[in-house]
C-alpha cells in the first residue's frame, strides 16, 4: 500500500522544471478539483443550507402570523355574489335525459351580502398559515408571507400580491419552493381531487378541496386570473430540480367563513 | 501581491486571510444563491 505525502507533490521550483504538458496536467486537474468543490458546494447550500435557514425562520414567521391573527381588524364589506355555476363531480346536479319533464329554475339573481375581510398583509408579512393533511410535508403547516419576489420566497412560500386573500371571492394564488428552501411544496404532485387543504388567516380557517393539478408552462399567467366562486391556486416548480415549467393546483372553498356568503 | 502577503506580519496575514476568505464566501453564496434561484428553483411564481 502506498501513501501520498508532500514529498509526492512538486513544490514551486520543481513545478517550473516539470516538462510543460506536465505542468498543464497539473493545472486541469486542479481545475477540475475546483469545479468540483463548486458543484458539491453549490448542492449543499442550494439542499440543505437554504432549507435549514427557512426552516429555523419558519417558528418566528408563524409567530407573527399568530399576532397578526389576534390583532388585525377582520371587518365585514358589501359583496354582490354572482350565482355560480354547478361544479362538476360529486354532487353535482345529474343531467336529465330526453323524456324528463324540463325542470322550471327561477333566474337566480345576485345576491348582496357581506364578507368578512382583513386589511392586506404589507410586503414580507406573515399573514396565513396553510396545511395539508395529506402531505408529510405540510401536515403540520407551513406560514405564508405576502409577496412572491425572490427574498419573500425564500421563507419557502408568498402570496401572489395582485391576487385576492385566501377566503375572498376569486382566485388566491400562493406559489412555494419544490425543492429548495424548506421545500413546502415538493409533493403537490402527490395531491389528487379531494384532498382537502386549509389556509388559516385572521379571518377563520378556510377549507378548500383540491379539484385537478395541471403542468403550464412559467408564462402561463391565465392561471391567476379570477375565478367565480373562491379557489386557491398552488404554483410550485416542475420538474423537481428544474424552473422549466410550473405545477399548478386548482382548489375550490368548501367551507370556512365566507362559504356561505360567497356559495350560498 | 504575493511578496506584499508573505512580508507582513503573522496576525496581520491571518487577519487578511480571514477577511479576504469570508468575502470570499458571501460572494460564493451570492453566486450560489443566484444560480439556484435563476435556474433550479424560482420558487413557483408565474409570469
Amino acid at each position: 500500500m502506498t501513501s501520498t505525502t508532500t514529498a509526492d507533490v512538486p513544490q514551486r521550483e520543481e513545478f517550473a522544471d516539470l516538462d510543460r504538458g506536465v505542468r498543464r496536467l497539473y493545472r486541469a486537474g486542479w481545475v477540475i478539483v475546483g469545479l468540483a468543490l463548486f458543484v458539491v458546494g453549490f448542492v449543499l447550500q442550494q439542499l440543505f443550507f437554504t432549507s435549514w435557514l427557512a426552516r429555523a425562520n419558519q417558528p418566528e414567521l408563524t409567530a407573527a402570523a399568530e399576532l397578526r391573527f389576534a390583532t388585525v381588524e377582520v371587518t365585514e364589506v358589501p359583496y354582490v355574489a354572482e350565482p355560480t355555476p354547478p361544479v362538476a363531480g360529486p354532487g353535482a346536479a345529474e343531467v336529465p335525459s330526453a323524456g324528463d319533464p324540463i325542470p322550471t329554475v327561477e333566474d337566480p339573481a345576485p345576491r348582496e351580502v357581506s364578507l368578512l375581510a382583513e386589511a392586506k398583509p404589507a410586503n414580507a408579512e406573515a399573514f396565513a398559515i396553510i396545511r395539508v393533511p395529506s402531505l408529510s410535508r405540510l401536515r403540520d403547516g407551513w406560514t405564508v408571507v405576502e409577496g412572491v419576489g425572490t427574498a419573500e420566497l425564500k421563507t419557502g412560500a408568498g402570496h401572489m400580491p395582485d391576487t385576492v386573500l385566501p377566503g375572498m371571492p376569486g382566485n388566491s394564488v400562493i406559489s412555494g419552493h419544490r425543492t429548495t428552501y424548506g421545500a413546502p411544496f415538493n409533493q403537490l404532485d402527490e395531491l389528487v381531487a379531494g384532498d382537502i387543504i386549509t389556509v388559516e388567516t385572521a379571518i377563520g380557517v378556510h377549507t378548500y378541496v383540491v379539484r385537478e393539478w395541471i403542468i403550464v408552462d412559467p408564462q402561463d399567467v391565465w392561471v391567476t386570473e379570477p375565478r367565480p366562486g373562491a379557489w386557491l391556486t398552488l404554483t410550485t416548480c416542475n420538474p423537481e430540480f428544474s424552473a422549466r415549467e410550473r405545477l399548478v393546483v386548482f382548489a375550490e372553498l368548501v367551507a370556512g367563513p365566507n362559504w356561505e356568503a360567497i356559495y350560498g | 501581491m504575493r511578496a506584499w502577503f508573505e512580508s507582513r506580519p503573522t496576525p496581520v496575514r491571518v487577519i487578511v486571510a480571514v477577511v479576504v476568505g469570508a468575502v470570499l464566501l458571501v460572494g460564493l453564496l451570492f453566486v450560489y444563491d443566484w444560480i439556484g434561484t435563476s435556474v433550479f428553483d424560482t420558487g413557483g411564481r408565474i409570469g
